[in-house]
Order: C-alpha cells, then structure tokens, then sequence
C-alpha cells in the first residue's frame, strides 16, 4: 500500500515536470510567433514609408576636417555655401540616423538577410519590451560603420543567426532608402560581458543574439562589400 | 648599450609623432612640469602667401586656467558654459573654438585683450598668465575677395615638435577666403553621443541662429524632424551661427561648422553597461524538465508494478 501511493506521487510529481516543459515549449513557440508577426506587420508600414532610391554600394569618403589652426599653415580654402550637398550622411557621418515611427516605436531601416530568408525592421534604441517586436540598434550607425543590432534568439529574429557563412550577403536600408551591402566576415560567440569586443569598431556591422543556454552572445561580423 | 639607445629613440619617436598628431591634449605628456608661474607671449600671423593682412582687429579671450601638468579648467566668464576640454582631437579642440565663439558673440563677452595686425599682418601679446586663449579676427577684403579667419583655441605655453614647452608662441590664422554671395543657407543637424544614456535626452531641443552675434531665430530640433533644420535666403554678408538655447543637464555641447552645416554635437559622459542584452528564450530548463519527468514517471511506474507482483505472489 505505501508503494503504491509512493507511485501515484512519482508518477504525479513526474506529470506536473512534463507539464511545466510543455507550457514553457508552448510559450516560447507562442513568444516566437507573435515576434514574427509584429515584425512582420511593423515591415510592411515600414517598407510603405520607405522611398526607394538607389543603393550605396562602397563605403562613402568622408571629407577630413581641417585640424587646430595653431598647428596648421595658412590655406586659403574657398567657402562653397551655396554649392549642391553631398548626401547628408557623407557630408556628416556623426548625424543621428533619421526615424520612422510605427505603432510608438522609432525605427532606422530595415535588415534582409536572404540567405535566412529574413527581412526584419530595425528599431531605433534597444529595450526589453522592444526586442520583443523587433531586432534593435544596440550601438553605432551605418554611416559611421559601426552598427551593431541586438535581436532575440526567436527563430523569427535571430535564432538562425549561427548558421551564417562568411561571404553571405547582408543589406540594410535606412528609413531614406539607401541601402548598404556588406558581407559576413566572421561568425564568433562572445561572453555575456564582452561589452567592449561587441563594440570593436574594426567591423561596420555586428549582428547579436542569445546563445541557447543564455549564456553567451552568437555574434556575426560584416564588412561593407565593395 | 646600443639596444638602450635604439629603444629609447625609437620612444622618443612615436612620442613625437603621438604629440604631433593630438594637438593641445597632448599637453600633459611634455617632459617637465610647466612653470604657471611664468609670464608669457602670443603671435599671431594673418595672411596670405607671405602677404600679412594689415589693420585687421583681433580679440583675446583667456579660456581656461592651465595646471603644472598641462590640463584644463574652465575660468572666468567661459566657466558656466558646457563643454568640455577633455579628450579632443584636433576637430575637437576646431569645433570647440567655433562653439565658445557663438558664446562670446551671443553673450557679448569682453576681450582681454584686442588689438590690430601691423604692416606685415602681425599682432602680439606680451605678459599673458599662462592658459587657454581664444582667437578671433575681423574680416579683412582684399581685391573683391573676403578673408574670414577661424577662431582658435591657443595654449601658452605650447608645445613644440620637440616635445618642450614654449613661452613665446607664433601662430598662423587660418581662414576662409571667396567672394560674398547675396544670400546664403545654414543648416543645423544634431549628434547626440549619450549611448546607454538615451533615456536621459530631451524630447526637443532649442537652437538660436545668430546673425553678427545677435540672435535672430529659434527653432526645436526634436525626432519629428530628424533633429535637423535648415535656414533659407540669409543675408550673405552676415556673419551667422548657431548656439544651443539651453543645453540638457549633463551633457556638454559643441558646434562644427562644415560648409552650410551646423553639427551641434550633445555628449554624456559614457557609461558602458555592465552586460550585453538577455536576447535568449527560456529553453535550458525543458530538457531538464523533460527527463526529470520521464524519470519520475518510469519510477513511478516501476514500483507501482512493484507493489503489483507483490501483491500478487
């Protein structure tokens, strides 16, 4: 008799574990679909809102600012006020990226990686409740080639980042339309607390997301593709 | 010995070169402490292919004191505005003098110092108290053409190439030069550099443009319109630039000016966060979950079939 209801509680204690790891499956597979499909439909605002103009296929040459006068010899440079800009982007790297808002939420462009068959809209700052509709702007900027973009591990953002080769194509086009190229050029994974390699400005384009167990960040490198 | 030696040239090398290339910050990295103490002079060249501009007026501000060891702080009237002089390079130290120049003419400080460049474009200062000293010139006109020299920031003492402190510093101005247009436009973009801080920045801003110091227009940079706004059909013989109305607590601000364009840069201090984003789903504990219940259950089924066969003999 002391047995059987020994059983009866292992058997029970065993059905509520099984339970409990079926809600969280279900959860995350729920979590993953409603990321997608917020991506999805903030995409297609996005991608309404988004002029296209021709694409930007090399990295822009910034104009070198003079340096202090004192250490400098006497130039007579012509002002050029009234001169056609170059494009605002060139002309001054450092200018924040514009914004779209969609649904409250600021967004720079967008991010296709075809060979994922993704294409995900890329919002402004990063916060919690954010990576939960879409990929974010961790740090940098496109113009100033070093953008890094944050996105969860959902296999509708980034949970099949890991399986990117070097040489694969990535595109991001600003809210303006212009669109940058570049190509994967290394795959790695990084501590949690690896803040400053994550910000190694030698890469003009860093893609991140969790590693399964949360413990560390699968990272891809890009370089602009001439 | 010679292995000493060409270490300790190959040293004094990249410290040249490390020197020459970082302008004023470099300061503290001279070989000797600076004498505060002592009086001393400033030269200044205006000119164009050794023909000095004459009669031209030029203004002195003292900026900042200088320490011993060649670092700054504010002073004076310049020691409420929000900048700073930490950290620059030498686009840092160009825009830094375009921003405390739009305060000098907005604020309409007085010169310590003004005076004209002789016959041969020349105009010194003698007994000045070491610090940091802001530059500006009149216009001058030659033949049709406009010479506008650029503010500058001056150290006394400087430093040389040879990595010594000099008391008696010569300058040359440097300056735009071209024909007056009737009118002209100015654009004004903002740079926030606050990453980790965002949630500490404005919703707007105020930038007033300045036409000969005074200020003639307000405008409110937000998102809205990309923090950027341009100014149309100007009076192209005024000079005009640009000031932040009120600079958002903890930031510091600087004003570049390239071509038509303002780029008013606000800066946090940075603050690296400890950690990278939690970018992961909770999926560790399900395979855990898993076994342990299929553990449990297959236990549970063995000694409940236990307690069967006993039953059962």
């Amino acid at each position: 008799m002391r047995n059987k209801t020994k059983s009866k509680i292992l058997i029970t204690a065993g059905g509520l574990l099984l339970a409990a790891a079926l809600s969280i499956t279900a959860y995350n597979l729920y979590a993953d679909y409603r990321a997608g499909a917020e991506a999805r439909s903030v995409l297609d605002a996005l991608m309404q809102q988004t002029p296209h103009t021709p694409s930007v296929p090399s990295v822009p040459s910034v104009p070198s600012v003079p340096s202090v006068p004192m250490e400098e010899p006497p130039t007579s440079e012509a002002p050029q006020p009234d001169e056609p800009e170059l494009p605002d982007y060139i002309v001054n790297p450092d200018m924040e990226m514009p914004t779209k808002e969609i649904e409250g939420n600021s967004y720079i462009g967008i991010l296709e990686i075809a060979s994922l068959d993704l294409t995900l809209p890329v919002m402004s700052e990063w916060n919690y409740p954010r990576l939960k509709i879409s990929p974010c702007r961790y740090s940098g900027s496109a113009y100033t080639g070093n953008l890094v973009i944050a996105a969860h591990n959902y296999r509708t953002h980034f949970g099949t980042l890991k399986n990117l080769t070097t040489g694969t194509e990535i595109i991001f086009t600003d809210v303006k339309g212009r669109s940058f190229f570049y190509e994967v050029a290394a795959v790695e994974t990084l501590e949690a607390t690896a803040v400053e390699d994550m910000l190694n400005e030698e890469w003009d384009l860093s893609l991140f997301t969790c590693t399964v167990d949360t413990y560390a960040r699968v990272t891809v490198r890009c370089l602009r593709a001439e | 010995m010679k292995v000493k030696t060409i270490l300790k040239r190959t040293v004094t090398i990249l410290l040249s070169v490390f020197i020459g290339t970082s302008c004023i910050a470099t300061a503290v990295f001279a070989l000797g402490n600076i004498d505060t103490s002592r009086k001393t002079s400033l030269t200044v060249y205006f000119g164009e292919n050794g023909t000095g501009f004459p009669n031209v007026d030029f203004r002195f501000y003292r900026v900042a004191n200088m320490s011993d060891t060649g670092s700054f702080t504010l002073w004076g009237d310049f020691h409420a505005y929000p900048v700073s002089l930490e950290n620059l390079d030498s686009s840092g130290w160009r825009a830094l003098a375009q921003t405390l120049y739009a305060y000098v003419k907005r604020d309409n400080l007085q010169p310590l110092r003004t005076g004209k460049t002789n016959s041969d474009g020349l105009i010194s200062f003698s007994e000045l108290t070491v610090g940091l000293y802001l530059v500006t010139g009149d216009m001058y006109t030659k033949e049709g053409t406009t010479y506008t020299p650029e503010p500058m920031l001056v150290s006394l003492p400087g430093l040389t190439a040879g990595d010594e402190w000099d008391y008696d510093v010569e300058v040359s101005c440097k300056y735009d030069s071209g024909t007056i247009p009737a009118l002209v436009e100015r654009k004004v973009q903002k740079v926030w550099k606050d990453d980790g801080n965002e949630d500490k920045r404005p919703e707007a801003i105020s930038v007033q443009l300045l036409e000969n110091g005074s200020v003639v227009a307000t405008v409110t940079l937000s998102e809205e319109n990309n923090w950027e706004y341009t100014w149309n059909n100007l009076n192209g013989s005024s000079t005009w630039q640009i000031a932040e109305a009120e600079t958002p607590e903890g930031y510091t601000v600087t004003v570049a000016q390239e071509g038509i364009t303002f780029i008013m840069t606000n800066t946090f201090p940075p603050e690296t966060p400890p950690k990278l984003p939690q970018t992961g789903m909770l999926w560790w504990p399900v395979p855990l979950l898993v076994c342990g219940g299929l553990l449990l259950v297959v236990i549970g089924l063995f000694v409940g079939r236990k307690q069967v066969d006993k039953n059962e003999k």
